[in-house]
């Protein structure tokens, strides 16, 4: 236990959030779980914080008395009527294959947006590029492989945009022969290409600690 | 005697729960401490064990809760308190018959055995 023991009143909440954020039921159900399971504790500690010799003895009392987490969230899922289970379970899956046909739309709205006005090829890039980036933030988020190897995919991308942003700049410099105009882009393109060469051999170095 | 734990109980949880809330509406924490007083501290539940089996009975009908009045004069969160319902009536009343046949049969059967 790390938190301070002290302190009063005793602080059950993300104990109890934790039991009941992972039952499929309306948030409604759910909110009344909470409050009346945290209702019991904060009382039961109470009667325990008079018995015990600490604040210590008496939350782990109340945890004895209150039985296994997991066990009571199950039991908790099984009491949720069935019509409500099936009906929020399903809405669970609709709401993620909701997310995915949105960004789908979104992405087929950019590209033919991009082809009907040509002048919005650089607005769709932009935008794309931001949806990817942010699917990558979300995918390092949730799966434990994107997490492990971010380093890897990020250096690549950096690799990839670097060179795009340098090798116009050279042509135009060439066509040109004025700094002025392209060393920015150039420079900029430079740093991203350097910025993704060295996330790879940080991540290299990274995924080699552990394994020493 | 030997403490009765939770496992013994099952499939009598909900039955003991209505006849607490024969002797009158209470909340969570108190119909444990009626069933820890009738039971002679014998009773052995795990307290997170009751809150399943009074939402199973209140969306059965058999049992109705309301929420603690703003003014309930405690700290923090608010409780719900139960009260029995005429259909938990109707079902604690057969289920006081079914028990008691339940008694008498295999206590006859034990009874001859000794």
């Amino acid at each position: 236990m790390t938190r301070d023991e002290s302190h009063w009143p005793p602080d059950f909440d993300a104990e109890v959030r934790r039991l009941v954020e992972p039952i499929v039921a309306g948030a409604r159900r759910k909110r009344m779980i909470e409050e009346e399971l945290l209702a019991h504790l904060t009382e039961a500690y109470e009667e325990e914080v008079v018995l015990q010799s600490d604040a210590r003895a008496a939350r782990r009392a109340v945890r004895r008395r209150f039985g296994s987490a997991a066990e009571i969230g199950r039991q908790l899922q099984a009491a949720v009527p069935r019509r409500e289970r099936v009906l929020f379970s399903w809405l669970g899956h609709m709401e993620t294959y909701m997310a995915r046909w949105w960004i789908a739309g979104l992405v087929v709205f950019l590209v033919v947006f991009a082809i009907a006005v040509p002048d919005s090829v650089e607005f769709s890039i932009g935008a794309l590029s931001m949806l990817v980036g942010m699917g990558f933030v979300r995918a390092c988020q949730t799966s434990p492989v994107w997490r492990a190897t971010w380093p890897m995919w990020a250096g690549v991308a950096a690799i990839a945009i670097g060179p795009a942003i340098i090798l116009p700049g050279l042509a135009k410099y060439k066509q040109t022969g004025e700094w002025t105009q392209t060393a920015g882009p150039i420079a900029v393109g430079a740093f991203i290409l350097l910025a993704g060469l060295a996330v790879i051999v940080w991540g290299l170095a990274f995924r080699r600690k552990p394994l020493a | 005697m030997n403490p009765i734990h939770g496992d013994k109980l099952r499939g009598h949880l909900e039955t003991l729960i209505l006849a607490t809330l024969e002797r009158g509406e209470a909340h969570g924490l108190e119909i444990l401490h009626r069933l820890e007083t009738r039971g002679c501290g014998l009773l052995r539940l795990k307290e997170g064990s009751l809150y399943p089996a009074l939402y199973r009975l209140e969306t059965a009908g058999e049992v109705s809760a309301v929420w603690e009045s703003e003014g309930h004069g405690r700290r923090g969160a608010r409780r719900r308190i139960y009260r029995l319902t005429a259909k938990g009536g109707k079902r604690l009343k057969q289920a006081r018959g079914e028990f008691e046949q339940f008694v008498t049969v295999l206590g006859g059967i034990l009874g001859a055995a000794t």
